[in-house]
């Protein structure tokens, strides 16, 4: 056998490996490739977000024509919306004045408010098996592995990997991803667990829950991760223990998206002091 | 006569052409284009590369090279880290062995060729994948990908030749 086909041979053998060993140490030691990965995404990251901004422009651009030319259709469509606001903004004024009031009679702990951060998608790149995308904001601006991205919407997932000035977001449609939310009418908990496709499953629903298509989910804020009450999707099937969720993120309409820095209100010295009270 | 230091230069420029080339398609891929489906169909730029350099000029796509390529699509796609590395390097040392097979045939045998190598890499792939994630994944978006990518070879033919016309008969 000559020298250079034994060469290849050994190459072969040796990349192979590997890659192998690399497939191995990312299942076993996630936090290891982890840190790999976000490096050079982070030096990748910078390419990125130069390439994504005509991309960027050119979508909304097309979105501008598609407005213009529905002009008058979304006109109409918004007047009613406008009336129904109205309604809707004159109850919300009487329930904020009753909550206060009985906030205040109650001495009910007001709950921290979340803050956002704000970055733009420069990157879709997933794949069949999987539904991350990257954004471009990172450790730098505060942005921490695992808290929740929203946009005006509703929840699009969490943030699964930090880099210095990227971060890659896991879609709640994604495999891995498991989000608590409860059914915001009849207050029952379960788990939104992605599986890749375009709508996920409600799973851990206790049997005696009443759940119907158009019922709307919300994130439930326990295991503190995400904070309560982030809009989630609506049900839109339920046939005998698989029950479907259609989240109300439009996935090939994410341009920004805002990083929710939520800190759960932890017990204080002022707390343990109101329990030592006779 | 030696080439002088110049000449070695722009050789080297050239023939980084092959990988630099795959790595640019590879990060276009993941652009956020907003189209529907766009991150689960884009085309396996890499599976691409990887192939048709494989049988023009394998010289020029090593099996390193094809190793950096996959490492560099599991880095970007967030997927496990192994993966695409592993796939293409199988890729690139089963395709630079029977090159002969390809080499100086038609267009439609080149295309029949392509469409083997990338559904056995989707398989592949999606077999590591199935085992690493532990649950049965479903094909049904890498067989549209894979789909995709080879209605798009035919185009990726013309690039890939006109950069092997244009910069690499020097070398």
């Amino acid at each position: 056998m000559p020298a250079k086909v034994l060469a290849q041979r050994f190459a072969l053998l040796a990349l192979a490996s590997a890659a192998v060993a690399l497939l191995i140490l990312s299942k076993t030691h996630s936090d290891a490739t982890e840190r790999i990965r976000t490096a050079i995404v982070d030096t990748v990251a910078t390419v990125l977000n130069v390439l994504s901004q005509p991309v960027d422009a050119l979508n909304q651009a097309v979105a501008e024509f598609d407005r213009f030319w529905f002009t008058y259709t979304e006109n109409e469509r918004l007047r009613e919306e406008i009336d129904r606001l109205r309604r809707w903004q004159m109850v919300a004024r009487g329930l904020e004045q009753q909550n206060a009031a009985l906030r205040a009679l109650t001495g009910l702990r007001a709950e921290a408010l979340p803050s956002f951060i704000s970055a733009r998608v420069i990157g879709d790149s997933g794949g069949p098996f999987v539904r991350t995308m990257l954004v471009n904001a990172g450790e730098r601006s505060g942005v921490a592995k695992g808290q929740a991205v929203v946009t005006g919407v509703g929840l699009v997932g969490r943030i699964a990997e930090v880099g210095d000035r990227s971060a890659r977001l896991l879609l709640l449609i994604d495999l891995n991803s498991r989000v608590p939310v409860v059914i915001e009418s009849s207050r029952h908990r379960a788990v939104l667990a992605g599986d890749n496709s375009e709508r996920p499953r409600l799973i851990f629903l206790p049997p005696s829950a009443q759940v119907a298509p158009g019922d709307r989910i919300v994130t439930s804020g326990h295991g503190g991760v995400f904070p309560a009450g982030l809009p989630v999707g609506t049900v839109t099937a339920v046939s005998d223990g698989d029950i479907r969720v259609q989240p109300f993120v439009d996935w090939d309409r994410l341009e920004y998206v805002s990083v929710v820095r939520f800190d759960l209100p932890r017990l204080d010295a002022s707390d343990i002091e109101v329990r030592r009270l006779p | 006569m030696n080439p002088t230091p110049m000449v070695r230069v722009n050789q080297f420029l050239r023939g980084s052409v092959p990988i630099l080339l795959s790595l640019v398609l590879v990060l276009l891929g993941s652009l956020p284009f907003g189209l529907p489906y766009f991150s689960i169909l884009c085309p396996l730029f890499g599976v691409m590369s990887v192939y048709y350099w494989s049988i023009y000029r394998p010289d020029l796509m090593p099996l390193g090279a094809a190793f950096l390529i996959g490492f560099f699509v599991d880095v970007l796609s967030g997927g496990p880290m192994g993966l695409m590395a592993l796939v293409l390097v199988l890729v690139q040392a089963m395709v630079a062995s029977q090159r002969r097979a390809f080499l100086g045939k038609s267009f439609a045998v080149g295309w029949w060729g392509f469409g083997l190598v990338a559904t056995g890499a989707v398989l592949l792939s999606w077999l590591i994948s199935s085992v690493f994630f532990t649950q049965i994944l479903d094909p049904l978006p890498a067989i549209g990908q894979l789909t995709v990518s080879i209605a798009v070879y035919p185009l990726m033919l013309l690039l890939f030749g006109g950069i092997q016309r244009a910069l690499l008969p020097a070398i």
